[in-house]
């Protein structure tokens, strides 16, 4: 037997694909070729219609912890329903439950979690994909259990003592696709708040535990929207999750989670980033297996292409796609069940936000 | 490694990979790449082909965060696809450079995961009562802790290199190309990583010298 002989034998094993994790897999990707790619990108301050929830009497929404709660769909303001349509109401604003103050400049937030989850997750990004991220946890969270620890010790954070731990990681990549050599990383972890533990992770600049504690001590309970909302949904529908780095929100009937809709907005890619392009209406719309001609219409008074389509590997799964694109290049969508009219569609699209 | 990196170097495999498909097969790998440039659903058929094969090389390397690491592979490839090279490489070989490079992210995790099952290994393992593989098994266990430690301690760039070669069963080409390194390098990281592998199992190594062209 020689050495690779032996790595294959006696090597770690790995357990094996299962249909649950593939299924995942499989949907993310699917999730991806609909949206014809994807891109962190050029933040520019957009904000797209809100005529449809003018046109329900709503008001925009609500300010509300959705970290910690459900993410409501606020009922008595709804409007009729039009003929043959369902009731769509307003969607409450989804919110990172702190804030920080002062807001760090030149890095790009983004935004995970899900309804009901009280754990949740913050990160602020540079060009450079270092950065820092804030990860909430209702309960104590462990130390830091990793080789390239190198020295750890306690420190005071706005009063709190925070164990810290620091560190420089060898040949590391990161999510820009920057590589380094030897990347500087800290971590502080504190009890905040009764029942509020924070994970505070960063590195490059922020791989270091006096920037670290700055960055604990800038934040305040203030909650910040996140940069993509919902602004109308079914009556009995409620956001279920989302995922800041997709650029998508999910959104399920409350009675049939399998029912789901979602929204995505990608942002148009800089020049040359990773050769990746976050496509164009009409790639968009001619991902999907459409089953009649797409049609031309207007989204927050940019024009817009809504086709009726089925999924390519399963026919009878029927949806409508509409897409358009903001005026940063930005490329949003909004995919529903089959059985949502028209107008449904249209009125659910003028109702996302994206302020990036 | 930039992201023409998998692709970019070394020289072409020795036969170039098929282009067309007869016309009543299915397309080949590289013909659905290409098709996916223009009609992007045609690259899940890539996920059907290759999402077991790769997922396999992931959980040897970093165990449960494969199931997470296999759907980041496919998300950067499919967002990569433009800039697949069919001549320079084939899919299956392009999809572990790729996850070879997501796994570079998670080092951390990869050489925890190592160091855990090195430990692991240490502890006494309940066994059945069947005594027909029990000699192999002890064998294999006796092996199985000193060899995750072995991986622990490679330098990473070597590490993967000799992963590629063992578990991706790629040839030293494929390797170069996908890690973006003349072969030549590709030779000197796997001499240091065999030679550290082996002298790290000591006393315990069953090996019979074997001259590295023979596993190409």
């Amino acid at each position: 037997m020689n050495d690779l002989q032996l790595l294959r034998d006696a090597g770690p094993g790995a357990a094996p694909l299962s249909p649950s994790a593939r299924s995942a897999a499989r949907a993310a990707l699917l999730t991806e070729i609909e949206g014809a790619a994807m891109r962190a990108a050029p933040r520019r301050k957009v904000r797209i219609g809100r005529t449809a929830a003018l046109r329900t009497g709503v008001a925009a929404a609500t300010a509300a912890a959705a970290w910690a709660g459900a993410v409501a769909i606020t009922g008595p303001e709804a409007a009729d329903p039009a003929p043959g349509g369902m009731t769509l109401v307003a969607v409450d604003e989804i919110t990172f439950p702190l804030s920080l103050d002062p807001v760090p400049a030149g890095m790009t937030p983004s935004f995970t979690g899900s309804t009901g989850d009280p754990e949740a997750v913050a990160g602020y990004t540079s060009p450079d994909g270092t950065g820092f991220a804030i990860y909430l946890s209702p309960t104590e969270l462990p130390p830091a259990d990793d080789p390239n620890v190198t020295d750890r010790g306690t420190v005071a954070v706005a009063g709190a003592e925070a164990r810290w731990t620091s560190g420089v990681t060898p040949e590391i990549c990161t999510v820009a696709n920057v590589c380094f050599e030897d990347l500087p990383f800290a971590e502080l972890i504190w009890e905040r708040a009764p029942g509020q533990w924070i994970r505070l992770s960063g590195d490059g600049s922020h791989g270091d535990v006096a920037a670290l504690v700055a960055v604990g001590e800038s934040l305040v309970d203030r909650p910040q929207p996140i940069t993509l909302q919902v602004g109308l949904a079914p009556a009995g529908w409620s956001v279920v999750d989302w995922h800041e780095s997709s650029g998508a929100i999910g959104v399920a009937s409350d009675e049939d989670p399998t029912r789901a809709f979602t929204v995505q907005c990608m942002p148009e890619a800089p020049a040359g980033a990773n050769e990746m392009d976050n496509g164009t209406v009409e790639g968009r719309v001619a991902s999907v297996t459409a089953l009649d001609p797409p049609v031309t219409t207007t989204v927050g008074g940019q024009p817009a292409r809504m086709v009726r389509a089925a999924d390519y590997m399963d026919a009878d799964q029927r949806f409508w796609l509409v897409a358009w694109e903001l005026p940063d290049g930005t490329l949003c969508s909004v995919q529903t069940p089959e059985d949502f009219t028209r107008d449904d569609v249209l009125a659910i699209a003028e109702g996302v936000a994206y302020t990036p | 490694m930039t992201s023409t990196a998998v692709h970019s170097s070394a020289g072409p495999p020795d036969e170039p990979p098929r282009l067309r498909a007869l016309p009543d097969s299915a397309p080949s790998d590289s013909e659905l790449v290409s098709r996916s440039i223009e009609d992007p659903a045609q690259f899940a058929a890539l996920f059907d082909r290759h999402a077991t094969t790769v997922h396999r090389y992931l959980g040897r390397r970093v165990g449960e965060l494969a199931d997470d690491l296999l759907s980041e592979t496919f998300l950067v490839a499919f967002r990569r696809r433009a800039a697949y090279r069919p001549e320079h490489l084939e899919v299956r070989p392009w999809l572990l450079g790729i996850a070879t490079n997501v796994v570079r992210g998670h080092q951390r995790s990869e050489r925890r995961r190592y160091r855990a099952l090195a430990r692991a290994a240490g502890r006494p393992e309940e066994h059945g009562d069947d005594p027909a593989d029990s000699g192999d098994r002890l064998a294999a266990q006796a092996l199985r802790g000193p060899l995750a430690a072995a991986l622990a301690g490679l330098k990473p760039r070597d590490r993967d290199a000799l992963l590629l070669l063992a578990w991706g069963q790629l040839g030293y080409g494929e390797i170069a190309a996908v890690l973006d390194v003349p072969v030549g390098t590709v030779r000197s990281r796997l001499n240091r990583a065999r030679r550290q592998t082996r002298a790290a199992l000591g006393d315990v190594s069953p090996f019979d010298p074997t001259s590295e062209e023979d596993d190409r």
